[in-house]
């Protein structure tokens, strides 16, 4: 756990961090973001002492690290910066292998533990004895990443490692960080600029601006919830349909349903439905509003007895979503049962909300609609 | 006489010489890298030294080599002490400013990478800063290397030796051949020695860096594999040459005097002649320092103990080292002198020889006869119109063109200072009309110059004599007699023929000496 407690720092006479204090979860991957100059990548680089805090301390587990040796602390520490970070006149083996061999560690061992990380990467030993000018900017970037790993630390530092990349190379980075991370489990700190990238990996964002932390919360928090305008302009309206997953059956559905009781008569149901406009009646429990079942006009006109009740014949075997299913599940199971509206119900079975096409089309047509009024 | 005979008949000279050179230069060059190197990286790390050190290299650099060259010997001396010093110190600055530069221009982000992953300052510089650096810092040895072959020849000067023996030797005897057989041995060791630095250039660039499209990885790998032989084979080579330089060093008698000589023609032939003799009577051994450079290097490198003895003039000592005011009575002026250097300096004169080279003006026949010169005086009447050419030495004396324009009472159009036999060269071709000259300068004969008469007693008598260093007398008796009987023999017109034969016919000084001597039957 990495610990920022009323961190300041200022070069001269200008102040670059304002007393910023939070905390960084062990095992999670934070994304600190923000425009340059926010000081994203000097509290990155307070955590390995590249940059001294001008007042404040920074703890990793407690331990305060400016009493903690440097070289032993950045030696814990991963570092993984733009393709520069490697070095140009070493092959990629002895790039790998810098600092184990200066930690002096058995020659077995390290050649061993090389071979593992060019694999952790989806490397093969082709490349040991190549030079980093050799490579493609995405291998470059790898060998960066498996340099950070060589000592098995804990903390791993980046700073907008895929910046450089083109899309495709910087988006197949991405995914591996993200599957590579549920494996090992590392804290990772992460700076960027790139909003999309901050969604995608990380467990917490940390949006920065002039020095102060805006917003410290989880993607799906700051797209929906964004703590000021600022927030809002920096993480842009429509990002969230960059990350459909994060618009939820309970975001959308609507609440004010047409429901029923199971004893009403299907007379009574029709008249319901017809006074109501809709085509469906939701049964329920009186009690705790559980649902029990949906009946359509279709069911009702099978029946010759208009007198029985919905809960002789409605479908007791529907279709339905849960509150934290996203549009995309939602569509999915639509397409797949065939139905126009599909209700919401949590665990319980209790009736939340329903989703209807008409709420769909509205939801999906907001991003469209909204880019024509700007 | 052209470079290729001169080369052919004096091969053993001109290969000796070579070698010295080289062994020269690359300590001096070895020396200044170890020195500049470190003093680079230290700058690099300490700013703000680092104006002061980077100042000073300029400074040295902006001296003219020559006068550090003076200015050393009182301070170490002469020989290669002082020769392989100054080179070394104009060798730092481009070795300083390219290390300072290479280890400060690494790549930022490289260098926070390095801090980052935990490298210690040490294992940065040592990782990471130098083996960058090293194509910059290399180009900067390169550039010293070079530098420093064509700066040796200065060593000559002050008895060092190297190539520049020949240069400076063919530059006071005017002979051509000489002086290429010592310019271009040297050329072409600045041409090898700026090859194999590009080689060691390229040789310690990393691999990924000298790759690209058109060069790839295998052609570098492949091309060092030939670079490393022809290194090891020149670093073998030299091994080689220091080995038998300092077994040959050990192979020497017990007895050895040092005999100097000042920088033109009489002074070559006077050291040969007085260690021809001395080595044939005495079983004494004699290292020949000629060419050192004018009267206050040599007396100084006596003073010093660096040399032994040398042969000295009675007028140079009593006006120009003594001081004292310009006497033209030859006794008077030896016991003086031979007192004094004896009370000042523990220094001992021998037996004045039979030659007075003291100085004379000279004109060329078409202006003595234009004018009707004979003596010193018909020249007053008309010097306004004349222009000197003299040496510089004689041009700010006493008891040369200073002393003489008083004593006549007249002064000269235009005064001229030109050094070596480059003064003769200008009155013949009609650039200067008067010029000083030695009584037995051999160049007399060569350009056909009227002498003008001292008519009225100005030059003090400058008669040779040997002058040997505080206590050499006692260790070496013998040398007294030796002396004596070479002294009688060296007439003016003796030294007169000596000198033309060296100059005009282009013989070496040390062939003539020894044949003379022979031919006297003084020496078998």
């Amino acid at each position: 756990m990495i610990e920022f407690k009323q961190v300041s720092k200022k070069f001269k006479n200008t102040t670059v961090l304002k007393d910023i204090s939070f905390e960084i979860e062990k095992g999670n991957l934070v994304v600190l973001i923000g425009l340059s100059g926010c000081g994203k990548t000097t509290t990155l680089k307070m955590i390995n002492r590249l940059i001294k805090a001008t007042s404040g301390t920074i703890t990793i587990n407690n331990e305060d690290i400016s009493k903690k040796d440097k070289i032993k602390l950045r030696r814990n520490i991963g570092y993984v910066i733009q393709q520069t970070g490697l070095f140009p006149h070493m092959t990629i083996r002895d790039n790998i292998e810098i600092i184990a061999h200066a930690e002096e560690k058995p020659k077995e061992e390290i050649t061993k533990r090389t071979a593992e990380l060019l694999d952790m990467v989806g490397m093969d030993d082709s490349f040991l004895d190549r030079y980093p000018n050799e490579l493609s900017g995405g291998q470059q970037q790898r060998v960066g990443v498996a340099r950070a790993f060589a000592l098995d630390p804990e903390i791993i530092l980046m700073d907008e490692p895929f910046s450089a990349l083109d899309p495709i190379t910087r988006n197949s980075l991405q995914e591996e960080l993200v599957s590579l991370q549920s494996k090992v489990k590392k804290t990772i700190v992460f700076v960027t600029h790139d909003m999309s990238e901050a969604i995608k990996i990380a467990d917490k964002i940390c949006i920065m601006d002039k020095g102060e932390i805006i917003q410290y919360d989880t993607p799906e928090n700051i797209l929906k919830n964004p703590a000021n305008d600022f927030v809002t302009e920096f993480v842009g309206k429509n990002r969230i349909w960059e990350s459909p997953e994060y618009i939820r059956a309970k975001d959308i559905m609507i609440d004010d349903i047409v429901t029923c009781y199971g004893d009403l008569s299907l007379s009574r149901a029709l008249d319901k439905m017809r006074s109501n406009k809709v085509n469906s009646l939701i049964v329920v429990e009186k009690k705790n509003r559980k649902m029990l079942g949906i009946v359509k006009p279709k069911q009702i006109s099978k029946s010759k007895d208009r007198t029985i009740s919905v809960e002789d014949i409605m479908i007791r075997d529907f279709a339905y979503v849960g509150p934290k299913d996203s549009v995309v599940e939602i569509l999915q199971v639509i397409k797949e049962n065939n139905i126009s509206e599909i209700p919401v119900i949590n665990e319980e079975g209790i009736l939340l909300g329903l989703v209807t096409q008409s709420t769909l089309i509205t939801t999906l047509s907001e991003q469209y609609l909204e880019e024509e009024e700007l | 006489m052209n470079i290729l005979e001169y080369t052919l008949s004096n091969f053993e000279q001109v290969l000796n010489l070579t070698k010295e050179h080289i062994l020269l230069t690359t300590i001096a060059v070895g020396l200044a890298v170890l020195i500049g190197v470190p003093l680079g990286v230290l700058i690099s790390y300490f700013r703000k030294i680092s104006r002061c050190v980077v100042g000073f290299a300029n400074l040295i650099q902006a001296i003219p080599s020559m006068a550090l060259l003076g200015l050393a010997i009182p301070l170490l001396g002469i020989g290669s002490l002082p020769a392989v010093v100054i080179v070394i110190l104009y060798s730092l600055l481009p070795i300083i400013k390219n290390t300072y530069t290479g280890i400060t221009s690494i790549d930022k982000d490289t260098l926070e990478s390095a801090k980052a992953i935990g490298l210690t300052k040490m294992q940065i510089l040592i990782k990471v800063r130098i083996p960058l650096a090293l194509p910059v810092i290399m180009a900067g040895v390169r550039i010293s290397s070079v530098t420093a072959v064509g700066l040796m020849t200065m060593a000559a000067f002050i008895g060092a030796g190297g190539l520049g023996f020949l240069i400076f030797s063919g530059i006071s005897t005017t002979n051509n051949g000489q002086i290429l057989a010592g310019a271009i041995p040297a050329a072409i060791l600045a041409l090898v020695v700026d090859f194999i630095f590009g080689m060691v250039e390229k040789l310690v660039t990393p691999i990924s860096l000298q790759t690209n499209n058109v060069v790839s990885k295998e052609k570098v790998i492949k091309s060092r594999k030939t670079q490393r032989v022809v290194l090891g084979a020149i670093a073998a080579l030299l091994v080689v040459m220091y080995i038998s330089n300092w077994v040959g060093s050990l192979d020497k008698s017990q007895k050895v005097i040092t005999i100097g000589g000042k920088d033109y023609t009489e002074q070559f032939v006077v050291v040969h002649l007085m260690a021809d003799m001395i080595e044939d009577r005495t079983d004494i051994d004699v290292i020949r320092k000629d060419n050192l450079g004018g009267t206050q290097v040599v007396f100084n490198a006596v003073k010093s103990g660096d040399v032994d003895m040398y042969l000295e003039y009675t007028g140079t000592i009593y006006g120009d080292t003594l001081g004292y005011p310009p006497n033209s009575d030859m006794e008077q002026v030896y016991k003086i002198s031979k007192e004094v250097l004896k009370e000042q300096y523990d220094i001992d004169l021998l037996k004045q020889f039979a030659f007075n080279n003291t100085y004379i003006l000279a004109v060329r026949p078409d202006t003595a006869s234009q004018y009707n010169l004979k003596t010193v005086s018909d020249l007053a009447n008309v010097a306004d119109k004349l222009t000197i050419g003299s040496s510089l030495e004689f041009l700010n004396r006493d008891d040369g063109i200073i002393g003489l324009v008083d004593h006549y009472g007249f002064s000269f159009g235009k005064e001229v200072g030109i050094n070596g036999a480059n003064k003769y060269l200008a009155i013949d071709n009609g650039e200067t009309d008067v010029t000083d000259a030695f009584a037995t300068d051999g160049l007399m004969k060569k350009f056909n110059l009227v002498q003008l008469e001292d008519d009225k007693n100005f030059f003090p008598p400058y008669y040779a004599v040997p002058l040997l260093k505080s206590g050499l007398i006692n260790e070496y008796p013998e040398i007294e007699s030796v002396l004596a009987e070479l002294s009688e023999v060296l007439t003016n017109d003796v030294m007169v023929e000596l000198n033309y034969q060296v100059d005009e016919l282009q013989r070496q000084p040390r062939q003539v000496a020894n044949d003379f001597l022979k031919e006297q039957g003084l020496i078998d």
